[in-house]
C-alpha cells in the first residue's frame, strides 16, 4: 500500500494538533539545549576537579567572568525584563494563532452518534492511550496520582547534594535519566502515539496508512492467568496479587542489588522510608512500560483480576 | 548589594547582563503586539467580514443599475407622453386647468384670507374666552349654591343676586375693547377692532365660513382633478405595455441637447425581439419590463445612495437577519451578502450585467463583480406569497447554515462539520418536500413533481416503502396484525374455557360442586360471549384485508399467469437481462453470479425462471385457466383500433423506426415475442379481473369449488394491475390480440427444458426471495411478502455514517470519481468532473447523502466494489434501472428532500379541507395516468395529443378526449361520480361510449373503489373551487312563447345545436359532430357553468369549436340580458334572458335512449 502523505497532511495539519506539534518542537530544543549545558559544566567540573588551585579562583560558571563584574543579578529589572520581552513574544503569537488557526467546531451534538475517533484533548491523550493499557481506575487515578505524589515527593527523597543551580549531567545522571524516562517516554510518546498513531475505533495506525473507520484487526486478549488455565476466581485473584506484589517486591529486590552496586551513596545517604519509596517509585515506573510491551506484543490485557479492581 | 555597572572603565569587557541591552528587541516586541492588536482589530471590523465589501459593491451595481432603470424608465416614459393619446388627455387637462383657473384662484385666496382671520382673531379672543369662561363657571356656582342653601329664590345666574358680581364681570369682558391684525393672501395688513364679545361671535361665524370656502374650493378643483387624474392614470396603466414601448416614439436630441423631434423605434423592436427569442415571452416580460413609475425607482435611488454598509463604530447599523420566533427561534442571514433577493424591482444578472456594460466600467470590474450575488429571488411574486420569507426564513427550504456570515462556505454548510448542506442548484426544490410530502403532484414546483412521478413510475415504491406510495402495504402489516392478536386471543381464551370446564368436572363433591358451578358458569358464558365477538372482528378484518389488497396495486405483473401468458422459451432471456428482450422494459436487470450455459443464460437465471413457471398456475389446477380465443382476427384492423381507441396514451411502440406512444406502462414493440394469443385476447377483455379470486385468509388462490364456500367479501378478485377495461367487442379484441401478437422479432431462442426442472426450484425461490420479486410482482406463496428495500420516507435525514461507501469512502472524500465515464441513456456524462470550481463542483469530493444517492442511482452495486462475499446473497441486491440524466437529479433531489423535517410541526403547512382534497386526488390522478389522455392542469399536454399523426391545427373537439380543468365547475358530482364507475353508463360493450359518441377514443373503465371515486369527485371539486356539497339550483319549465323561441334557436335557422350535439331527433353520430350528447346535460351539467358558456364559450376553452352567439341587449352593459344574435319573429312576447331559456330548453331534453 503507498504512503499516504494525505492521511499525514490530515493529522498534521489540523488547528487541534498545534499545541503538540510545539511541544514536540520545543521538548527536543529544550533537551538539547538542556545536554548543550549540561556538557559545558560538565566540562568544567572535570577541569576544576583536576586543577584544585583553579577551583579555589575560578567563578565555577563555564561563561567568561570579569572579577569587576557583580556576582548578583538583581530580578528588577534584568530579570523582569527579560521576562517581559517573552511575555511579549507570547502574546504576540497567542494573538495570531487565535487569528489564524481558531477553534474549530464539530457538529452539533447528536447524543446518538459519537465522533470516531473520540479524543480527549492533547493533554490528556497520554492518559487516554493508558487507557489501553490498564483499568481505568489504574490509568485514570492511581497512575495520575502517583505521578503528582512522586513528583511531590522529590524533594524528600533526593539526597543528592550535588547539581543544585547549574546544568549538569555527570553529577545528576540518575535523576536527569529518570525524569526523561517518566517524561519523555510515559508522557510525550504516548501523547504522541494518542494523536498521530491511534485512530478511528482506537485501533494502531501507523503514519501513512489511511484511517480507515471499517478496518478490522485481530486481536485476542487474554488474561494472565489464562495463560497457566486458572478459571476459579479466588484463585485467579490471589495468583494476581501475587504476580503483581510479588513483581515489585522482585522488582524491588533487583533495584536494591543495583543501587547497592552502582548507587552506593544513595544507598547510604537515604533513610529507609525514603530508599524504599525511591525504589518503589523506580519500579513502579518500569513496570508501566512492561505493561504495555505485555500488550502490544502479547495481547495480555491484566495481570491480576479481581471483582473490584483490574491490574 | 549595590549595581556595580563600571561602564566607564575600557580595560573591563561589558557586563553580559547588567550591560546588555535589550531596547531592541522589546521595541521590536512591543511593535509587533501593536500590530497585532491592530490586526485582530482589523479582522474584528472588516477581514471577518467579507460581506462588507459585497455590500460596497451592492451599492455599486444597484446605483449602476437603477440609474439605467430610472433613465429607461424617464424616457419611456417621455416617450409616452409623446403619443397621441397622451397629448389629447394633457391637452384636455390643460384645457379645463386654463378654464377653471380663475374661479380656483380667487377661491383658493378667499380660503386663505379666511384661514388667517381665523387663526389670528383665535390668537386674539383666546385669553378673553377663557376669562369669560371662568367667570360664567363662578356665576353658575354661585348662583346655585344659593339657591339650594334657600338664600335666593331663582337658579337663574343672569338674575341670582349671588351671581351678580360675576355676570357683571363677563359683561365688563365682553365690553373690552380688542383689535387683531391679519395679512390678507395678497400681502395687504388688515387691523380690525371690536368688542370682544361680539368677536367671539364672529370667530364662529368665520368658522363655518372657512369650512364651506373649503368645500366650494373642492368642487372647483374637481374637474382638474378628474383631468389629470385621467391623464396620469393612463401614464401608469401604459407604463409596463409593451405595445406602447414598441410604439412610442422616441425624442431625438438635437446639438444642445434639447429635444427636437422624434423617431419610429424600429432598432427598439428589433432589439426586443432579439432578447424575446433569447429568454423566452414570458420571462422577458418577467424580467425587463418592468411597471414602477419613474418616481418610484427614482426613491429607490435616492435609498440606496442613502445605503451605508456600517462603519466600525457608531453609524448606522443595518440589520438583514430574519428572526422567526414561532419556528424555534430560527434565524437567517442570508441577506446579508444576498442583498437583492425581495428587491421591490426585480434584477436578473443579465440585466445587471448590461447595466454595469452601459455605464461604461472597466471590464476588470465587470470580471470581478459577482452579479449573479445581487439578483432578486426567481419567481419571487408567487413563491414569496405562500411563503413569506420573513415567516419562513431561507434555509427552512434551502439549507445551509443561516446564521453564518464569515466565509461563503460557512454560510452554505459545506462544511463536513455542517449537516444540512445548501441544495445545488440542481436540487433546488429538494427543500419544498419536507412540508409538501403529501403532494405528488405540486404546482410551482415542476420538478420536484416530476421526481415523485419517476418514483412511482420505475416502481421504486415496489421495494422500497415510501409513505404515501403504498399505503396499501402498511396498512395490511396492520390488519394482517391484528387478525394474528385476535386468533391468538382467540385460542387463549378458548383454552381458558376448557380449563374452568376441566376445574368444575373434577370436584366430585356435590356441596362444593354447588360452590363453583355457578361462577364458574357465569365465566364460562363471558368467554363465550367474547369468543363470539372476537369472531366477529376476525370477519371484519378479513374482509379489510381483502379490501385492501383489492385497492392495492402492484408495480409489476402479476406472476400467476405466466404459463398461460408466456411463450416459454423468452422468459429465461427475459429474467435474465429485459433490456435484451424489450429495449424500454420497466422491469430493471438483476445481477447474475455463477455459471452460464452455451446459450449465455447463467445457472441462476434459469432456476428463477423455473421457480416462476412451475409457481404459476397451470389449467390442470384451475380450469379458468384454459383460455379460448375466437380466431379470425385481422392484425391491420387491429392496428387501426389499437391506434384509435386510446392503447397509446399510455402504452408506446415503435413504429417505422420511430417511437410513439405514451412511457406510462409498457412499451408493446415485439409484444409478440412473449405474449400468446390466448391470453393477449383474454388481457384485453378484461385486465382488472382475476381468473380465479385469491384469499388472503386462507394466503391461495381458490378453485371454484372452494371459494363457493368463502365470505365473499374476504376475495381478491382484482388484479393488481391499473390497465383499465376499454370495453372492447370481440371482435376489436380479437383483432387488436392478432395485431399484437404478430409484433415480432426475428430473434431465435432454445428450447427452455429447465422450467419444468423441479430441482432447480428450491434455488430459485430461494434467488427470488433474496432478490425481492415479491415486492414487485404477485407471486404464488409469496404474497404477503414486503420489499426487500430500506425505507426512504426520510432518508435524506440519515446520518452519512450510516450510508455505506465501502471500500469508496476514501475516494469519496478526496473526490476520486468512479464513474468519470459513465453515461447515461440519453448520452450524459453526469459525473464527469465540472469545469472549473462554480459553485456545483463537488467541493473536492462526493462524500455526501447527495454523492451517495447519485452514484447508488447510477451503478447501484457500486459500493461492492472490492468487497468479499462468502455467499453471493450477501452482495448488493438493488437491481439496476435505465436512468436518464435528469431522471437522476430529480430522483436525487427527492430523497435529499425525504427529511425528518427541524421545523416544528405547528409551523408546517396544513392544507385545509380543499387542500387535502386536492392532494388526495393527485394521488390517484398519478396512480392511473389521467394525464395520458386529459389535461387536468392548464399547460400539460397529454400524451394522446402527442401522437405524430394529429395536424398541428387538429380540432380538439372532434377527436381528443375533454380537458378535466374546471371539471368540478362544469359538471354535478353524483354525475362524475357515476361516469367514473362506468363511463359507458350502462352500455357495456355493445355501446361503449355514451355520452361523446363522436370520438374514437373512448374512457375505459378503470373499476375504481368507491373510495377512489369519492376522493375524485373531491378533488375535481376542489380544484375548481367548488364547495363539497353541491346545491342544484332549481331549473324551472319553458312557457308556451319561450319554447318557440328556445326551439327557434336551437334549430338549423337558428344556432343548429344539432349540427355539432347529439340529441333528440339526432342520436348517431355523423362528420359533424364534435360536441357531447345534450339528453345528458339535465343529471350533468351545473347550470351555473351553461350561463357562462353557452354565451362565450371561447372565453372558457379557446379552441372550442362551439360559437358564441349571443349579444348584451345593450351593448357594453354587463347586467342587461342575453339575447340571440340574429333577431327572429319569436323574440316576440320573451322578456327572460335567452341563455337561460336555452339552459332550461336543454334541461327539457329527454334522455338518451338505452
Amino acid at each position: 500500500m503507498a504512503f499516504d502523505w494525505v492521511q499525514l497532511w490530515q493529522e498534521t495539519s489540523k488547528p487541534d494538533n498545534v499545541p503538540i506539534l510545539i511541544m514536540t518542537a520545543a521538548v527536543g530544543y529544550y533537551l538539547w539545549y538542556g545536554f548543550r549545558e549540561g556538557v559545558r559544566h560538565d566540562r568544567l567540573i572535570t577541569q576544576l576537579e583536576a586543577d584544585p588551585a583553579l577551583a579555589k579562583t575560578h567563578h565555577r560558571k563555564p561563561y567568561p567572568f570579569h572579577p569587576a563584574w557583580d556576582k548578583v543579578v538583581h530580578t528588577w529589572p534584568y530579570l523582569l525584563r527579560v521576562e517581559f520581552l517573552a511575555a511579549l513574544i507570547v502574546t504576540v503569537g497567542l494573538i495570531l494563532w487565535a487569528i489564524w488557526l481558531p477553534a474549530p467546531l464539530e457538529p452539533p451534538a447528536n447524543p446518538t452518534l459519537t465522533t470516531n475517533p473520540a479524543k480527549a484533548p492533547w493533554y490528556f491523550l497520554g492518559l487516554q492511550e493508558l487507557l489501553v493499557y490498564f483499568d481505568p481506575w489504574i490509568a485514570g487515578v492511581i497512575l495520575p496520582h502517583l505521578v503528582l505524589g512522586g513528583l511531590m515527593a522529590i524533594p524528600y527523597i533526593d539526597v543528592n547534594p550535588l547539581g543544585n543551580g547549574y546544568y549538569t549531567w555527570r553529577q545528576r545522571k540518575f535523576a536527569i535519566s529518570t525524569y526523561m524516562f517518566g517524561f519523555l517516554v510515559l508522557w510525550v510518546l504516548l501523547a504522541i502515539v494518542g494523536t498521530f498513531i491511534r485512530g478511528p475505533g482506537w485501533m494502531w495506525f501507523w503514519p501513512g496508512m489511511t484511517w480507515d473507520a471499517h478496518r478490522q484487526v485481530h486481536e485476542v486478549n487474554r488474561h494472565l492467568h489464562e495463560l497457566f488455565g486458572l478459571t476459579d476466581p479466588w484463585v485467579v485473584g490471589i495468583f494476581g496479587g501475587l504476580v503483581t506484589l510479588g513483581g515489585i517486591g522482585v522488582g524491588m529486590a533487583v533495584c536494591d542489588v543495583i543501587f547497592r552496586k552502582f548507587k552506593p551513596k544513595t544507598f547510604l545517604r537515604q533513610n529507609l522510608v525514603q530508599y524504599l519509596i525511591t525504589l518503589h517509585l523506580i519500579v513502579l515506573m518500569a513496570a508501566v512500560p512492561l505493561k504495555i510491551v505485555l500488550k502490544l506484543v502479547f495481547n495480555i490485557k491484566y495481570i491480576w483480576v479481581t471483582p473490584w479492581f483490574n491490574v | 548589594m549595590t549595581d556595580k555597572s563600571p561602564a566607564g572603565d575600557p580595560s573591563v569587557p561589558p557586563d553580559p547582563i547588567y550591560q546588555k541591552s535589550y531596547s531592541v528587541p522589546i521595541a521590536l516586541a512591543s511593535i509587533a503586539l501593536v500590530g497585532s492588536v491592530a490586526y485582530a482589530i482589523a479582522q474584528e471590523a472588516w477581514l471577518l467580514r467579507p460581506y462588507k465589501p459585497i455590500q460596497a459593491q451592492w451599492k455599486d451595481v444597484t446605483l449602476t443599475y437603477l440609474t439605467k432603470l430610472e433613465k429607461e424608465r424617464t424616457d419611456f416614459d417621455g416617450a409616452l407622453r409623446l403619443l397621441d393619446e397622451f397629448k389629447s388627455l394633457n391637452d384636455e387637462a390643460a384645457k379645463v386647468d386654463a378654464e377653471t383657473k380663475d374661479v380656483r384662484e380667487r377661491l383658493q385666496a378667499e380660503f386663505v384670507d379666511l384661514d388667517h382671520e381665523v387663526a389670528s382673531l383665535k390668537d386674539a379672543i383666546k385669553v378673553h374666552r377663557s376669562e369669560i369662561s371662568a367667570l360664567t363657571y363662578d356665576a353658575e356656582h354661585a348662583a346655585h349654591g344659593a339657591f339650594e342653601s334657600g338664600e335666593t329664590e331663582t337658579a337663574d345666574p343672569l338674575k341670582s343676586p349671588a351671581a351678580k358680581s360675576s355676570v357683571d364681570g363677563i359683561k365688563a369682558v365682553e365690553a373690552r375693547k380688542i383689535s387683531y391684525t391679519w395679512k390678507r393672501s395678497t400681502g395687504e395688513v388688515v387691523v380690525t377692532e371690536g368688542v370682544a364679545g361680539e368677536l367671539i361671535q364672529k370667530f364662529v361665524a368665520l368658522q363655518g365660513a372657512k369650512g364651506r370656502k373649503q368645500q366650494e374650493v373642492g368642487v372647483a378643483f374637481a374637474p382638474k382633478s378628474a383631468a389629470d387624474k385621467a391623464r396620469d392614470g393612463w401614464i401608469a396603466k401604459n407604463l409596463g405595455s409593451i405595445k406602447q414601448f414598441l410604439e412610442a416614439p422616441r425624442p431625438t436630441l438635437d446639438a444642445d441637447g434639447n429635444p427636437s423631434g422624434t423617431q419610429e423605434p424600429t432598432q427598439l423592436r428589433a432589439a426586443v425581439a432579439k432578447r424575446v427569442a433569447e429568454v423566452g415571452a414570458s420571462r422577458y416580460v418577467d424580467d425587463y419590463v418592468t411597471v414602477v413609475s419613474p418616481s418610484t425607482v427614482a426613491r429607490l435611488r435616492e435609498k440606496m445612495e442613502r445605503f451605508q454598509t456600517g462603519p466600525l463604530l457608531g453609524g448606522e447599523i443595518q440589520t438583514f437577519q430574519i428572526h422567526v420566533k414561532e419556528t424555534n427561534n430560527w434565524v437567517d442571514r442570508c441577506e446579508v451578502c444576498h442583498l437583492g433577493a425581495r428587491s421591490v424591482v426585480p434584477m436578473t444578472e443579465e440585466s445587471l450585467r448590461d447595466a454595469a456594460a452601459d455605464a461604461k466600467w472597466p471590464a476588470s470590474k465587470i470580471e470581478s463583480t459577482k452579479f449573479s450575488l445581487f439578483k432578486s429571488h426567481p419567481r419571487a411574486g408567487e413563491l414569496f406569497a405562500k411563503h413569506d420569507p420573513d415567516k419562513m426564513g431561507c434555509s427552512t427550504c434551502h439549507n445551509g447554515n443561516g446564521i453564518g456570515i464569515i466565509t461563503t462556505e460557512l454560510a452554505h454548510g459545506q462544511n463536513h462539520d455542517w449537516l444540512w448542506p445548501l441544495f445545488p442548484k440542481d436540487n433546488i426544490e429538494a427543500g419544498c418536500v419536507q412540508c409538501h410530502q403529501g403532494d405528488v403532484h405540486l404546482a410551482g414546483g415542476p420538478r420536484i413533481s416530476q421526481a415523485r412521478e419517476t418514483f412511482m413510475d420505475k416502481g421504486c415504491w415496489g421495494c422500497h416503502p415510501y409513505q404515501g406510495y403504498d399505503h396499501e402495504v402498511a396498512e395490511l402489516t396492520k390488519t394482517e396484525g391484528r387478525i394474528k392478536e385476535l386468533k391468538q386471543a382467540r385460542i387463549d381464551k378458548a383454552a381458558r374455557a376448557e380449563r374452568i370446564k376441566d376445574l368444575v368436572n373434577s370436584v366430585d363433591d356435590d356441596a362444593a360442586l354447588n360452590r363453583i358451578s355457578p361462577p364458574a358458569n357465569a365465566d364460562r358464558d363471558a368467554l363465550t360471549e367474547q369468543i363470539a365477538q372476537i369472531d366477529t372482528e376476525v370477519q371484519l378484518a378479513e374482509r379489510t384485508r381483502a379490501s385492501l389488497y383489492d385497492e392495492r396495486i402492484r408495480v409489476g405483473p402479476n406472476l400467476k399467469d405466466v404459463k398461460v401468458k408466456w411463450r416459454p422459451e423468452v422468459l429465461t432471456d427475459w429474467v435474465q437481462n429485459p433490456e435484451k428482450v424489450k429495449p424500454e422494459s420497466k422491469m430493471p436487470v438483476f445481477r447474475w453470479f455463477g455459471d452460464k450455459d452455451e446459450f449465455g443464460l447463467f445457472e441462476e437465471a434459469k432456476d428463477v425462471a423455473a421457480f416462476i413457471w412451475q409457481s404459476a398456475h397451470s389449467p390442470e389446477e384451475f380450469p379458468e385457466y384454459r383460455l379460448t380465443a375466437p380466431q379470425g382476427g385481422s392484425a391491420g384492423r387491429g392496428k387501426q383500433v389499437f391506434e384509435k381507441v386510446g392503447c397509446l396514451s399510455c402504452h408506446g411502440i415503435e413504429q417505422d423506426g420511430k417511437r410513439i406512444g405514451g412511457t406510462f406502462a409498457s412499451n408493446l414493440t415485439n409484444v409478440g415475442d412473449k405474449l400468446t394469443y390466448e391470453y393477449a385476447f383474454r388481457w384485453i377483455k378484461a385486465p382488472r379481473h382475476r381468473l380465479v379470486p385469491y384469499s388472503p385468509k386462507l394466503g391461495k388462490d381458490l378453485t371454484k369449488a372452494e371459494y363457493e364456500k368463502e365470505d365473499p367479501a374476504t376475495l381478491v378478485w382484482r388484479q393488481p394491475t391499473r390497465m383499465p377495461d376499454l370495453r372492447l367487442a370481440d371482435d376489436d379484441a380479437r383483432d387488436v390480440a392478432t395485431y399484437l401478437t404478430q409484433l415480432r422479432s426475428d430473434t431465435k431462442w432454445p428450447t427452455p427444458t429447465w422450467l419444468t426442472d423441479t430441482k432447480r426450484f428450491e434455488n430459485g425461490k430461494k434467488l427470488a426471495v433474496y432478490s425481492g420479486c415479491a415486492g414487485c410482482h404477485e407471486i404464488r406463496g409469496l404474497e404477503s411478502e414486503r420489499g426487500i428495500g430500506t425505507e426512504l420516507t426520510k432518508e435524506g435525514t440519515k446520518p452519512l455514517d450510516r450510508l455505506d461507501f465501502g471500500h469508496l469512502t476514501t475516494d469519496a472524500k478526496r473526490g476520486h470519481e468512479p464513474l468519470e465515464d459513465w453515461t447515461t441513456t440519453d448520452g450524459h456524462k453526469v459525473f464527469a468532473k465540472p469545469e472549473g470550481h462554480g459553485e456545483d463542483a463537488h467541493h473536492g469530493g462526493w462524500y455526501n447523502s447527495r454523492g451517495y444517492f447519485m452514484h447508488k442511482l447510477a451503478k447501484p452495486d457500486l459500493y461492492d466494489t472490492s468487497k468479499y462475499f462468502a455467499d453471493r446473497t450477501l452482495r448488493s441486491r438493488m437491481p439496476k434501472f435505465r436512468l436518464t440524466k435528469d431522471e437522476i437529479q430529480d430522483l436525487t433531489t427527492f430523497l435529499l428532500g425525504s427529511v425528518d423535517s427541524r421545523i416544528p410541526g405547528s409551523s408546517m403547512y396544513q392544507p385545509d379541507e380543499a387542500g387535502q382534497a386536492i392532494r388526495d386526488g393527485w394521488w390517484i390522478v398519478k396512480r392511473y395516468n389521467c394525464e395520458g389522455c386529459h389535461t387536468a392542469v392548464p399547460g400539460q399536454v397529454p400524451s394522446f395529443q402527442q401522437l405524430p399523426w394529429w395536424a398541428p391545427d387538429e380540432k380538439r373537439d372532434r377527436v381528443f378526449p375533454p380537458t378535466l380543468v374546471g371539471e368540478g365547475f362544469r359538471v354535478r358530482p353524483d354525475w362524475i361520480a357515476g361516469f367514473l364507475h362506468d363511463p359507458s353508463l350502462g352500455g357495456g360493450t355493445d355501446r361503449p361510449k355514451a355520452l361523446r359518441r363522436h370520438l374514437d377514443v373512448r374512457m375505459p373503465t378503470f373499476w375504481f373503489t368507491d373510495d377512489e371515486v369519492a376522493k375524485l369527485v373531491r378533488y375535481f371539486e376542489a380544484m375548481a373551487k367548488q364547495p363539497f356539497v353541491y346545491q342544484p339550483p332549481k331549473v324551472g319549465a319553458l312557457s308556451a312563447t319561450e319554447k318557440k323561441l328556445a326551439e327557434a334557436i336551437w334549430s338549423p335557422k337558428g344556432m343548429n345545436c344539432l349540427q355539432c350535439h347529439l340529441a333528440e331527433g339526432k342520436e348517431t353520430p355523423d362528420a359533424e359532430t364534435k360536441a357531447p350528447h345534450l339528453g345528458f346535460a339535465k343529471h350533468r351539467l351545473k347550470p351555473e357553468w351553461m350561463a357562462r358558456w353557452i354565451p362565450k364559450p371561447v372565453d372558457m376553452q379557446p379552441w372550442t369549436a362551439m360559437t358564441s352567439n349571443f349579444v348584451r341587449e345593450t351593448p357594453d352593459d354587463p347586467h342587461s340580458r342575453w339575447i340571440y344574435m340574429t333577431p327572429m319573429p319569436e323574440f316576440e312576447g320573451v322578456s327572460a334572458d335567452h341563455v337561460d331559456l336555452m339552459i332550461r330548453w336543454v334541461y327539457g331534453l329527454p334522455d338518451a335512449p338505452k
